[in-house]
């Protein structure tokens, strides 16, 4: 399948007399249930499945090994150290809990706003999400001194009589990361339920039935069904869509709420937030990129929807990129001597490589897609989508590692190292986050079937009108069968 | 302490004890219980060992306790009066350093001794310690402790055990032969020791032995102040000033304040009159070569390179007789010499300043001299001492007349040694071969004597070459006798049976003479029984000397007349002889190991070097110009030339070091130190020289390319870059504030007006304590840097030592650090300032609330607690806490993974349930153990700590009061229990020489720390912050006079470039700046 060249089509005319498809190809209902399934249904994946497999439960296992060496070590293996008691676990903290805010952002505000669009990413984007948190959420799980005990950070009742500490931002961690991950989980899993019934139904022997079957909870595709499908899912996009915005204001408050220069500002919340989306969409767009050629949905996961990542990825870049300047002229503003030197320290400092590539990253780099020339070349954005996870993971080390090493007394100073095992789990944790992520592509429905149908043209109207997309020759699906 | 009362108590116990033991059942009895004694147990022992020398340390203890002198071990079969289990008791006891004597108060729990503090019925500790004392219990349970009596041959087969029955017998024979010489081809060689009990046996070595040599030696011993006092007054002399009277004080390079046998007194009434009392305080001229603690604390610091030194007091003494002040031993006839001389004198407005001060305040000022330098500086010194300092110096007589003292004695016994005509050779203690003057080849010449023996604590580079080395005991573990400075004789008593069956220098001696049967304690008995003039001494006055501490006081000195001499002329000579060509060189003995013997204990090598702030370390310390001048960053290694030797070590840039001057750091570079000082820092020793063993000229220095990890404890490159400069400088004045005395006789609340703060108001009712309020006042004016309190607070707390690279990691664990700032945009000129910095107990605490599990919660009395129980170790607290002084263990950290003994002794490691670790590992002993204060949890991996104000301490108070109210007169006892102020004292307050640390109850409105808090020169760190700090500090008053340049009133604010401040003089009140900005800048 993915053998035959697809000529990519421009669906990115911004003419409002006429809507841009969102399926390109000369797809029916049929075909694109065929083209979504054959992912999973085909006897083996394509062999560059088989390598960054390979490589991802490498890193996973290197993970493992690391997690083990910590856990019975202590944390000391860490580069931490007294002034900077934070490092590389809460900064990959950070990071992938924002890379978790893309899926439902896509998943649940577009669906509200009813941005067609998203049919065609939502799907692996709230993936993308669930494995982001899952990496984010080991983290400070093991981070803390005596991992054994990290159960006390939950509010279970115990002979101890002692609930956790309420006025703690780690514990509104707890709360914002769990329920976001509990209702994001949830979102997926009943966005899944039709789609899953489908590969029940096409399912070729007993045990991928039994497995398809139970997960599809006895989906019939009843009227009733859907009804009741459509309510789940939209209570769940409204449950979600405050979350997406709450998870990443919480987690900017164990920065903002603490005393620290450089991390007690009051712009934190919403410039986490910008930057959440900013650094998801950068991830779902380096995922999509090779996903839809390796799978050939490139007729799915049309340039018209890259067009539109791009796009959003300009305007939270730049709002990311307001929220540094802004941050600067608080600083200068507000008079206080540390602030001001905290931030001189930030883009002068010994830190100064981080905190420019950070902002050459986020603020410069996007502005590329004032143009659209840029927001529709394929090799040019997949190297800004790498550039922004880059510069986002490093936003988050300056914010981290840069206000502790040099906070009120100067006696206190000290520098952050990393270890080698801080680098382990770091690029371990980019094992784990593709090893869950490619089993998802090779088992699940990587695009959301049901929904990408809704969008696409009524069938009566099949194969009349569609002049101009068989103008542009692409390959009969049916053929290719 | 225990009382005395009730020695007829003890009396009757004992005598009934007595007769227990003089039934043959129990004699039996007892000697089968310990018919399996074997030390050798001790070494490596398992639970049931352990238990049973702890058993037995406790009752020796209790037989200390209760001034029973006899040496058995004893278990309680009934439990002495007076003792409670687990109740700490107090013993005075003495420790010698460098010969001389000083009080100790060590507190023993259940017969095992944890901690030394000052004996404050000593005139030279008044209570007070320093870090050596705080140091010393730490080295009695160092397993490197040499622990058998070992001869070379035995070395060499390497399977031979030695012992002391082996020692024994071949030392008899040995012995026999010395006494039948008389002594002929014996040389002992000692360290230096002041000791009666040293004194009566060199005495009884002279009657017996006439022939042998009695040679004393010890790498900072001087024969300077002797010297120079004889040819002053005819006599040799120890003079002692009286600094808590003086107005004004001139030190020549006299580091008095943090060395020498005096510094801990010296430094006690030093602080005592740098309070202002009457809009007045003291002044400290220093003339500085080097940088060293007391020069950091001047309020005029001038900078002298030895070779100047000479010329600079001649110019004193030029200049004083311009201002009048007439030097009766001036000889006449040296009038111009002394005019030549005096032209070579730097600093000539400051001496004519100086000259001019000390006319003004004669009969009130004080010369002093670093023991160190010739003799014809200190005759001058005292010469001019007795027309300006009026009765403040006293002097004392001199203990070390007629004995072989210093290198010149050395020299003599290395030749001796040399020429092959000693055939037994004894050393007491000391290391010789380590750091005598390279020159003497010590270590070659003490090979060639066919017999050698070494007592000495470890098996040291010394020992090596002996034919025997035998262990010595340990302070705590043998009886002794000290005499201090001023003539104070005390008595040193065990605390616990020797570990390892040491002897002590006394006994070997004694076996030397052939005495038999003779016990430490009956060798002391017998030594002090002559002390005095009083034939034998009572058990009465025996037992009220042990309480006491001291066994009899000094005296109170005498002012003998000065007299002519030819020192005039031998000091013009000095300045006007002084060659200046290429870089000088001054030894230092080191701040943390001394000169060298403190190497093996880890608390010293972890302890910050209180300037450089270096631990694990030494290096060469240079001046800026000169480090730039040669173009070499800290670290790299330097080659300095000398006297046709060389050595290599690190630089270290030390802003305020005089150009073209090295300082070198003695003691470090041991080889057979013990696992933790071996191979630590460079050997300095070689460039030593015994005709100039403290300076030297000439040298050359050349960088080799070749770069050491040098590690310190503050200083980032953060703080050395221009950006942390700047920044340093300019929130300096407002986090160690000082002023000058005249501006705050101006305005005594001007160290408030270095920040404005906005209202500062809570947006909730604060919580309300009581009764009791602890808190803490620091007074910057009395801290001179000198770490006691951080390895107090190590001591009292159980605080683990965590090894160089950890350091370098950043995750020391000290409670309690103390901040070293330098002063000034010129680091040439830079100043010191020193801030000891603990958890501040804040009553609005940001490491409370941000704690997700509440492991950090305030308690009832507005203590900062922290539950180690409940800590899960997420770090928040740390990040939160604006002074950064929580700690947290980021392995199990009692030898963690970078602890010297981890890295060179191998490990416990995987697998290993109890404690898991993939890092090698090496866990405590049982007998290192026996250090830990009971009373203080030994933190596990991954938990928070900090200061914790000593809260056993508190409890501890708070419980002995309470149950004594429950027991008292319900009539009369009153509503509640009464803490009196200064019951409850903190480690770090406790060891403090100079008492500026105060803690206290506020609720107490006339305790001490709340009286201080009312002090207009207190004030809190980071006071913006609202977090309501419990700990607050003195700002520090200077008195530099009209050197200091003019005072610039209300011009110190953080930030100005001065006069753009507007506001008048009076009306600072806090509220009226609501409208500035919170920090200083403004």
């Amino acid at each position: 399948m993915a053998t035959i060249p697809l000529m990519e089509v421009d669906n990115t005319w911004d003419d409002p007399r006429k809507r841009a498809p969102l399926v390109t190809g000369n797809h029916d209902y049929k075909s694109v249930t065929d083209l979504v399934a054959d992912v999973a249904e085909r006897p083996h994946p394509p062999m560059a499945w088989y390598a960054l497999f390979a490589v991802s439960l490498g890193l996973l296992g290197f993970l493992g090994f690391c997690i083990g060496y910590l856990l019975l070590t202590g944390v000391g293996v860490w580069g931490v150290n007294q002034p900077v008691a934070w490092g590389f676990a809460i900064i990959n903290f950070v990071f992938w809990v924002g890379i978790g805010h893309a899926g439902t952002l896509i998943s649940a505000i577009l669906f509200l706003f009813r941005q067609n669009w998203r049919t065609a990413i939502n799907r692996f984007a709230e993936a993308m999400t669930i494995f982001a948190v899952v990496c984010a959420g080991m983290f400070p799980g093991i981070h803390i001194g005596r991992v054994w005990l990290a159960y006390w950070l939950f509010p279970i009742p115990n002979q101890m009589a002692m609930w956790p500490q309420f006025r703690s931002p780690l514990l509104w961690d707890v709360f914002a990361v769990g329920t976001y991950f509990t209702v994001s989980l949830l979102f997926w899993y009943v966005g899944l339920i039709p789609d899953i019934a489908t590969f029940r139904d096409r399912a070729t022997n007993k045990i991928k039935q039994g497995i398809y079957g139970f997960f599809a909870l006895g989906w019939n595709g009843s009227t009733r069904h859907w009804h009741r499908y459509e309510r789940a899912y939209l209570i769940l996009a409204a449950l979600s869509t405050p979350l997406v915005l709450s998870v990443h204001s919480v987690v900017s408050f164990d920065f903002a709420v603490s005393q620290l220069p450089g991390w007690h500002t009051t712009i934190l919340p919403p410039y986490f937030v910008a930057g959440a989306i900013f650094s998801g969409f950068g991830m779902v767009l380096t995922l999509a990129i090779p996903a839809r050629e390796l799978f050939g949905l490139k007729e799915i996961i049309t340039l018209r929807h890259l067009d539109n990542m791009n796009k959003i990825i300009l305007a939270t870049g730049t709002m990311v990129g307001y929220a540094y300047s802004m941050e600067f002229f608080i600083a200068w503003y507000s008079g206080v001597e540390v602030e001001r030197f905290t931030f001189i320290s930030r883009a002068m400092g010994p830190y100064a490589a981080a905190y420019w590539t950070m902002f050459i990253c986020n603020a410069f780099v996007p502005q590329i897609f004032w143009f659209k020339w840029a927001r529709t070349n394929i090799p040019l954005m997949f190297v800004v989508s790498l550039l922004v996870n880059l510069g986002m993971w490093f936003e988050r080390y300056v914010i981290v590692v840069t206000s502790l090493s040099s906070d009120f007394l100067m006696s206190s100073w000290w520098p952050y190292r990393a270890t080698w095992v801080d680098y382990g789990m770091l690029i371990g944790s980019f094992g784990l986050f593709f090893t869950l992520f490619l089993l998802f592509c090779r088992f699940l429905p990587i695009v959301a079937i049901a929904e990408v149908k809704a969008v696409m043209p009524r069938p009566h109207s099949l194969g009349h009108g569609h002049g101009h997309s068989h103008g542009h020759g692409a390959a009969h699906r049916a053929e290719a069968h | 302490m225990p009382s005395l009362k009730p020695a007829s108590d003890d009396q009757m116990l004992w005598r009934s004890l007595d007769e227990l033991e003089g039934s043959p059942r129990v004699r039996d009895w007892v000697e089968r219980e310990f018919v399996s004694y074997v030390p050798e147990e001790m070494r490596s022992p398992n639970r049931r060992q352990f238990l049973k020398l702890a058993g037995a340390s406790a009752a020796l203890a209790g037989l200390t306790g209760c001034r029973w002198p006899r040496e058995e071990i004893l278990p309680h079969s009934r439990l002495p009066d007076n003792r409670i289990p687990g109740e700490p008791v107090l013993f005075a006891t003495s420790m010698e350093r460098n010969g001389c004597g000083i009080g100790v108060l060590a507190t023993s729990v259940d017969g095992r001794p944890i901690k030394l503090d000052g004996n404050d019925l000593h005139p030279l500790s008044l209570g007070k310690s320093d870090v050596f004392m705080q140091a010393a219990v730490l080295d009695l349970y160092d397993p490197d402790r040499s622990k058998s009596p070992i001869s070379k041959l035995a070395r060499q087969a390497a399977n031979a055990a030695g012992g002391w029955a082996e020692f024994d017998a071949y030392a008899g024979p040995l012995f026999e032969k010395v006494r039948a010489a008389k002594g002929a081809g014996c040389l002992i060689l000692s360290e230096v020791s002041d000791s009666p009990l040293m004194a009566d046996m060199r005495k009884r070595v002279a009657d017996a032995l006439p022939e042998a040599k009695f040679v004393e030696w010890s790498p900072l011993s001087s024969v300077g102040v002797s010297a120079g006092t004889a040819s002053a007054f005819g006599e040799p002399m120890r003079p002692m000033a009286d600094l808590s009277r003086a107005d004004v004080i001139v030190s020549i390079d006299r580091d008095f304040l943090a060395y020498g046998p005096t510094a801990i007194r010296y430094a006690a009434d030093f602080a005592k009159r740098r309070k202002p009392v009457d809009g007045k305080i003291s002044r400290l001229y220093m003339a500085d070569a080097g940088l060293s603690l007391t020069g950091a604390i001047a309020d005029l610091r001038l900078k002298v390179k030895p070779s100047q030194l000479a010329g600079f007091v001649c110019g004193l003494i030029a200049a004083l007789r311009d201002a009048g002040v007439a030097i009766d031993a001036w000889a006449s006839d040296a009038g111009s010499a002394l005019a030549d001389a005096a032209k070579s004198a730097p600093h000539a407005d400051a001496i004519k300043q100086i000259a001019k001060d000390i006319a003004e305040h004669r009969g009130h000022a004080v010369l002093m001299a670093g023991a160190h330098l010739p003799a014809p500086i200190h005759a001058a010194v005292a010469a001019i001492n007795a027309a300006i300092a009026g009765d403040l110096v006293t002097y004392f007589a001199d203990p070390r007349k007629g004995r072989s003292i210093g290198a010149e004695a050395l020299a003599s016994a290395a030749a001796q040694l040399s020429s092959g005509s000693v055939q037994t050779l004894i050393i007491l203690g000391g290391n010789p071969a380590f750091d005598a003057p390279a020159e003497l080849k010590l270590a070659d010449a003490i090979a060639k004597a066919p017999n050698s023996i070494h007592l000495s604590e470890y098996d040291n580079e010394t020992s090596r070459l002996c034919t025997w080395h035998c262990n010595r005991a340990h302070l705590l573990e043998a009886w002794g006798a000290t005499r201090a400075f001023d003539g104070t004789v005390s008595i040193v008593q065990p605390l616990i049976a020797p570990l390892y069956e040491g002897r002590t220098p006394a006994e070997l001696i004694s076996a030397l003479l052939g005495e038999r049967g003779m016990s430490s304690y009956s060798l002391t008995r017998r030594a002090l029984g002559d002390v005095g003039g009083t034939a034998v001494v009572d058990d009465v006055s025996w037992n009220r000397a042990l309480h006491d501490g001291v066994f009899a006081p000094g005296g109170k000195g005498e002012k003998p007349s000065a007299r002519g001499g030819s020192w005039c002329g031998e000091l013009c000579g000095l300045a006007t002889g002084a060659k200046a060509e290429g870089f000088e060189i001054a030894f230092r003995p080191d701040y943390r190991i001394n000169a060298g013997e403190w190497a093996n204990n880890p608390w010293l090598q972890e302890l910050p070097e209180p300037l450089t702030k270096l631990t694990w370390d030494n290096a060469a310390l240079i001046a800026p110009s000169d480090a730039s001048r040669l173009n070499v960053r800290n670290g790299a290694m330097i080659r300095i030339e000398q006297g046709g030797t060389n050595i290599t070590l690190p630089i270290f840039i030390l802003p305020g070091q005089v150009a073209g001057l090295i300082t070198l750091l003695m003691g470090y570079g041991r080889s057979a130190a013990g696992v933790v000082g071996d191979e630590i820092g460079f050997n300095v020793y070689p460039l030593r020289r015994a005709e100039s063993l403290w300076s030297a000229t000439g040298a050359k220095v050349s960088a080799t390319g070749a770069k050491h990890q040098l590690v310190t404890a503050q200083d980032h490159h953060m703080m050395e870059s221009d950006v942390g400069k700047a920044q340093t400088q300019k929130r300096l004045p407002e986090l160690v504030r000082e002023y000058r005395i005249e501006e705050y006789n101006d305005d005594p609340t001007g160290a408030h007006h270095v920040v404005h703060l906005p209202t500062l108001q809570s947006l909730w009712q604060d919580p309300q304590y009581g009764p009791h309020r602890w808190a803490m006042a620091i007074d910057l004016g009395g801290c001179i840097g000198c770490n006691a309190c951080v390895v107090a607070c190590q001591a009292e707390n159980n605080i683990p030592v965590v090894g160089k690279q950890e350091v370098e990691m950043g995750r020391e664990m000290h409670w309690l650090r103390i901040d070293r700032y330098f002063r000034g945009e010129n680091p040439e000129e830079a100043r010191v300032a020193f801030q000891p910095v603990m958890c501040q107990h804040c009553e609005l605490a940001p490491c409370e609330s941000v704690c997700p599990v509440a492991a950090t919660v305030h308690d009832s009395e507005g203590l900062n607690v922290m539950v180690y129980n409940r800590c899960i170790g997420t770090r928040y607290c740390s990040n939160n806490c604006p002074f950064k002084v929580r700690r947290f263990n980021w392995f199990f950290n009692h030898h963690g993974p970078q602890h010297p003994r981890s890295l060179k002794q191998g490990t416990v490691g995987f697998p290993n349930w109890k404690q898991p670790s993939l890092t090698p590992q090496k866990l405590l002993n049982d007998i290192q153990k026996m250090q830990h204060n009971p009373d203080v949890t030994v933190r596990s991996r991954g938990v928070m700590e900090k200061c914790t104000f000593c809260i056993q301490r508190i409890s501890k108070e708070k419980i002995r009061a309470k149950n004594e109210w429950v027991g008292a007169d319900s009539a009369t006892r009153g509503e509640t229990y009464h803490i009196a102020d200064g019951t409850i004292t903190t480690a770090c307050q406790d060891a403090c020489p100079t008492s500026a640390i105060h803690f206290g109850d506020l609720g107490d409105p006339k305790s001490a720390v709340s009286q201080l808090r009312k002090d207009p020169r207190s004030y809190a760190l980071l006071a913006q912050l609202n977090v309501k700090p419990r700990v607050e500090y003195l700002a520090r008053v200077t008195n530099p006079g009209p050197l200091g340049g003019q005072p610039k009133l209300h011009g110190s604010h953080g930030g100005h470039s001065g006069g753009a401040h507007g506001e008048g003089a009076g009306g600072h009140d806090s509220d009226t700046h609501a409208a500035s900005q919170p920090a200083s800048a403004h």
